[in-house]
């Protein structure tokens, strides 16, 4: 069984979270990027069904629900409410978390700010972190650093704290 | 016969001579004029001519003809004609059948031949043994008598010669008491046909018995045709005919439309037109030679002639005017075969008597009629007043009219004191006009007063503005005058209450700011409210001096909006003006126009009804909708309403956008703080950085592009490395293309030999590259290709930038570039954009004279790609020509 210990990430614009990535990098984990709902849904099964684990799920609020190769394979139709359903990816990914009751640790990074989103927070417990955070309590930091510390052998680990 | 038995010899003798010739000649007078009338005048000729051969010892036969002096036109000698002829001897050789050749003759010997007597042998050498005796009264031939004697050599003796002087002038005598007698005769006939045909007609109902009247005439005078025509629009119409076809003649032509009436005559056409333009009666025979020697009228045979049972009438013609005064109300017209007696002086006479009592009749009463009908009228008041006491006017007649607007009835009115109609103080008004009237009426028999205005009293004491106008005319035939004043009066209170309300429709108009205006062919205002004065800046006086051309901006221009308005049937509602005010400024109008025409379709104006819009227009510029139609007050409002919440949703989106790569930057920042990056790490670090602020420096600048695109400023241009900005751009987008394994493909040698070097604005071009190729990145699938190319197109030179991505639906592609909006696949896909980049790339291309669209292409495998092709004008591509300040432009508008 490899040792590895992966970190899964549900977002489509990879380039804007680059740093995390060196983050995580950084502390050892293996990243799994997703850029879509469908197969984000995927992979919470495969880990309800323990044939996959994850250590921590990261995800972004506003993602499309199907790949673009996949929209093109099935002519599916876009209209109004598929884009009304990109809005809420995150949303909807959480929930499916807390139904399938898994042990996994999940935060949401998002620029959005509004009521659905904090309802949603404080409904299910799972933390929402600003991309550009005012203070501490709206960074992922302190969410990597309870779930997600330095692996043993990682970069982390071997270099001095800089605190 | 011998000279003993039948001659007196010496005064005594004569005398016996003359008493026994009058008693004669007095007995035939007398018996025969109790005779029928046909022929009676011949009959009196025969029995003079026995008388004379009874007293004529030597006279074998005696002949005598009675003379018709005809006198009809100043420019021609008298014509005598021949009226009638009587001999007593009914076998007489000489003068039968047909006399006429021969008494021409006669006539032409000249003025001797009228007067005194002689032998005629020279005239007629086979007849040496007549002689002649001329009857005249004054200058004026009325007779001649012709005698044959056995003996010619010694006839007349001495003593016959003098009797044969006394004679002529007791023949003439005689001759014109039958002649009196036949008109005489003709009066009596005709006061009995007149009689029948008054009692038949009823002129109350119009019902005039005009075709017993004809048949009456036919039998009376012995014609076979009668006619009677009364004139129609200066045209003779047929009224009543003896014509056997008349009923055809004239039931064919309708009279609404407009065929022609055949039955008609026209004043100097032919014979019974000369009748009607001379005003004359017309006795004469119908030959063409006759016709032009008497009356000069060249004509080929009648224009259309009567009918009886044996066929057209053709030979006499005796036509009469129907007169009333100077006037000619309709011509009857008689006719006669050339084989029956000749119309007489006596018939014609008469007939002219009988023409003018129905001239009076008929002319009269249509005048009558036609009084009436205007004096039924209630729209007008009209009332005669005469004055029987010192002033005191007394209404006399009033018709419904004026009763109306006097609130009373015409038997109230009839009587009342005419002051008392008026309003108070109203009368005192007129009074000096009506005076001035009275006395230029007592010099020329008539005075007017035009229209006034001016106010009656009902009989319930309300006063009604009216209308007046007054006529006086004088009756001199009594003395000392009388004056009748005949008022007109029309009521004006419907106007005055129009006009009212006219006035407050105008202000209403001019309180809600639409205005009005009315203007002639030529531009001229004829009428305007306050609200056009405001809007165009020209006074009610400057439209006295200025057309209202002066308006448009172009020459020319009205008369392509009058063009338009004609292809519209007349009326343009709702269109919109660029128009100038007095000084220049240039404003919007939505305006109602129509022309007006006159009764006979030509145009004579346009009225209009408009308002400044051109706040409006102005919003809707910054609205970004078209300029060619103005929106409702409601799609105005739903239109900022959208963009209001446009412009939110840019600001929100735009600030969500910012803030990826802005956390981007944070958390690599964050990385390198808290060790997670080395600063060599960090360095390699850096292109990533860089393209996540070129990121947020081209969403702001799509900001900043979009506020200098709506606010129209002016931009210069200038010589742009089109193929150089290209590829520097390209650059900017690595960071993109590696993160999303995306490959940027540039066809280098089409670029370089297509979109070199162009004119335009470099950093608008640069923010076109900068959202088609941010754009191509975004909804490109991962691990495909972007080809950028330039090439020859139709219609200039092309960049084209492909890329495979999600098929867009053909209906979204007209919509791609309109700001607001992404298509649902776009949106889908990255629901965070702001749908502004290609409405941008649209209007600074639009700057530029370029077009865009988006085409898709179907390749390899059936991968479909979007192709957004970018076309430029070739003349943007060549050196510029003078200074750079010609290649100038500005956003619409």
């Amino acid at each position: 069984m490899s040792t590895e210990q992966y970190v899964l990430i549900i977002d489509d614009q990879v380039g804007e979270i680059l740093w995390l990535l060196d983050l995580l990098a950084h502390r050892g984990y293996e990243v799994h990027v997703v850029d879509n709902e469908k197969d984000g849904n995927a992979i919470l099964d495969a880990i309800h069904r323990d044939e996959t684990s994850y250590v921590a799920a990261i995800f972004d609020v506003m993602v499309s629900t199907l790949s673009i190769e996949e929209i093109i394979e099935t002519q599916t139709k876009l209209d109004d409410q598929f884009f009304e359903d990109s809005k809420d990816t995150g949303i909807r990914l959480c929930h499916r978390v807390r139904e399938l009751g898994l042990n996994l640790p999940v935060a949401c990074l998002t620029v959005r700010e509004d009521d659905d989103i904090q309802e949603m927070s404080a409904n299910l417990e799972i933390p929402v972190y600003h991309r550009i955070p005012k203070d501490e309590s709206q960074s992922i930091q302190g969410f990597l650093d309870e779930h997600l510390p330095p692996l043993p052998d990682s970069k982390a680990a071997r270099a001095p704290s800089t605190d | 016969m011998t000279p003993e038995s039948g001659v007196q010899v010496g005064s005594q003798g004569q005398a016996s001579f003359l008493l026994r010739t009058t008693l004669l000649l007095s007995e035939v007078l007398n018996r025969h004029l109790a005779e029928p009338r046909a022929q009676r005048l011949k009959g009196f000729l025969e029995q003079f001519a026995k008388v004379i051969v009874e007293v004529l010892p030597s006279a074998s036969t005696a002949t005598l003809v009675a003379w018709d002096s005809v006198n009809l036109d100043e420019d021609i000698d008298d014509v005598l004609e021949p009226l009638a002829m009587g001999s007593s001897d009914a076998t007489e050789k000489i003068l039968t059948p047909d006399p006429w050749p021969f008494l021409e003759r006669f006539l032409a010997l000249g003025p001797g031949s009228k007067t005194g007597w002689f032998t005629i042998n020279n005239l007629v050498p086979e007849h040496p043994e007549l002689i002649a005796l001329s009857l005249t009264h004054g200058e004026q031939l009325v007779g001649t008598l012709l005698i044959q004697c056995d003996d010619c050599a010694t006839f007349p003796r001495f003593d016959e010669s003098r009797q044969l002087s006394q004679l002529a002038p007791l023949l003439t005598a005689n001759l014109q008491a039958a002649i009196r007698a036949e008109s005489w005769g003709r009066l009596q006939q005709i006061d009995e046909v007149m009689r029948e045909f008054f009692a038949d007609s009823n002129p109350q109902e119009s019902q005039w018995n005009l075709q017993n009247l004809v048949r009456a005439l036919s039998a009376m005078y012995q014609a076979e045709g009668v006619t009677l025509f009364l004139v129609e629009q200066d045209v003779l119409m047929p009224a009543a005919s003896t014509d056997t076809h008349f009923e055809d003649r004239t039931h064919l032509e309708s009279p609404v439309d407009d065929s022609p009436q055949t039955f008609t005559y026209r004043r100097g056409e032919g014979l019974t037109g000369w009748v009607f333009e001379r005003g004359r009666s017309l006795r004469i025979r119908d030959e063409d030679k006759i016709i032009m020697q008497r009356i000069g009228l060249e004509r080929h045979g009648p224009t259309h002639v009567d009918h009886d049972g044996s066929g057209p009438i053709i030979g006499q013609f005796l036509g009469a005017p129907l007169r009333l005064g100077t006037e000619v109300v309709g011509v009857l017209r008689l006719s006669r075969r050339s084989d029956l007696e000749r119309f007489t002086y006596a018939e014609e006479k008469t007939l002219q008597y009988l023409a003018d009592l129905l001239g009076s009749a008929l002319g009269n009463w249509k005048k009558l009629h036609l009084a009436e009908a205007i004096l039924d009228s209630i729209s007008e008041g009209i009332a005669v007043s005469q004055r029987v006491e010192k002033g005191k006017d007394t209404i006399v007649s009033a018709n419904p009219g004026i009763a109306r607007l006097l609130g009373s009835t015409t038997d109230q009115v009839e009587g009342m004191n005419a002051r008392k109609a008026y309003a108070p103080g109203e009368y005192e008004e007129l009074f000096p006009k009506l005076s001035e009237a009275k006395k230029k009426a007592h010099r020329t028999g008539r005075g007017e007063v035009q229209a006034e205005q001016s106010s009656l009293q009902r009989a319930d004491g309300t006063i009604v503005p009216v209308m007046i106008s007054f006529r006086i005319q004088t009756k001199s035939l009594v003395k000392p005058p009388v004056y009748s004043t005949i008022a007109i009066a029309r009521d004006l209170s419907e106007q005055a209450e129009l006009a009212d309300r006219y006035r407050r429709l105008r202000e209403f108009l001019d309180a809600i700011d639409v205005a009005y205006f009315r203007a002639d062919t030529q531009a001229w205002t004829l009428d305007a409210n306050d609200a056009d004065f405001r809007i165009t800046g020209y006074s009610k006086e400057n439209w006295q001096t200025h057309r209202r051309t002066a308006l448009y901006r172009e020459v020319g221009e009205r008369e392509r909006l009058l063009e338009r308005i004609r292809g519209e049937g007349g009326t343009l509602k709702r269109h919109l003006l660029k128009l100038q005010r007095k000084g220049g400024e240039v404003f919007w109008a939505e305006v109602d126009l129509r022309l007006i025409y006159d009764a006979t379709g030509r145009e004579v104006e346009l009225e209009g009804f408009y308002r400044d819009v051109t706040a409006q227009m102005s919003l809707q510029g910054f609205l970004n909708d078209n300029e060619e139609r103005l929106l409702s007050h409601t799609k105005l409002f739903e239109r900022l309403k959208e963009t209001a919440e446009l412009q939110i949703d840019y600001l929100s989106s735009i600030g969500h956008q910012i803030q990826a790569p802005l956390g981007f930057l944070l958390g690599t920042l964050d990385n390198l703080e808290n060790g997670t990056l080395t600063h060599f790490e960090f360095r390699h670090k850096i292109p990533s950085l860089r393209g996540q602020l070129l990121t947020c420096s081209h969403l702001v600048r799509n900001l900043s592009y979009m506020d200098m695109v709506l606010r129209r400023e002016a931009i210069r241009f200038q010589q742009v490395r089109l193929r150089r900005l290209i590829e520097d751009t390209c650059e900017d987008f690595a960071t993109a293309q590696e993160a999303k394994k995306i490959r940027l493909k540039l066809d280098r040698k089409g670029l370089k030999e297509h979109l070199e070097v162009t004119f335009g604005h470099k950093e608008l071009l640069r923010q076109v590259l900068v959202n088609l190729i941010d754009n191509a990145i975004k909804y490109s699938l991962p691990h495909t290709a972007i080809e950028i190319r330039g090439e020859q197109v139709e219609g200039g030179r092309g960049l084209l930038i492909s890329n495979r991505g999600i098929p867009i639906h053909p209906r979204d592609r007209r919509h791609l570039f309109t700001r607001g909006f992404r298509a649902v696949s776009a949106r889908a896909l990255v629901p965070h954009g702001t749908g502004l980049g290609l409405w941008l790339v649209r209007e600074i291309l639009e700057l530029h004279r370029s077009t865009i669209e988006l085409v898709e292409e179907t390749r390899e495998q059936n991968h479909v790609w979007n192709v957004f092709r970018v076309t430029f004008p070739e003349d943007l591509f060549l050196p510029p020509k003078s200074s750079p300040d010609e290649h100038k432009s500005k956003a619409k508008g």
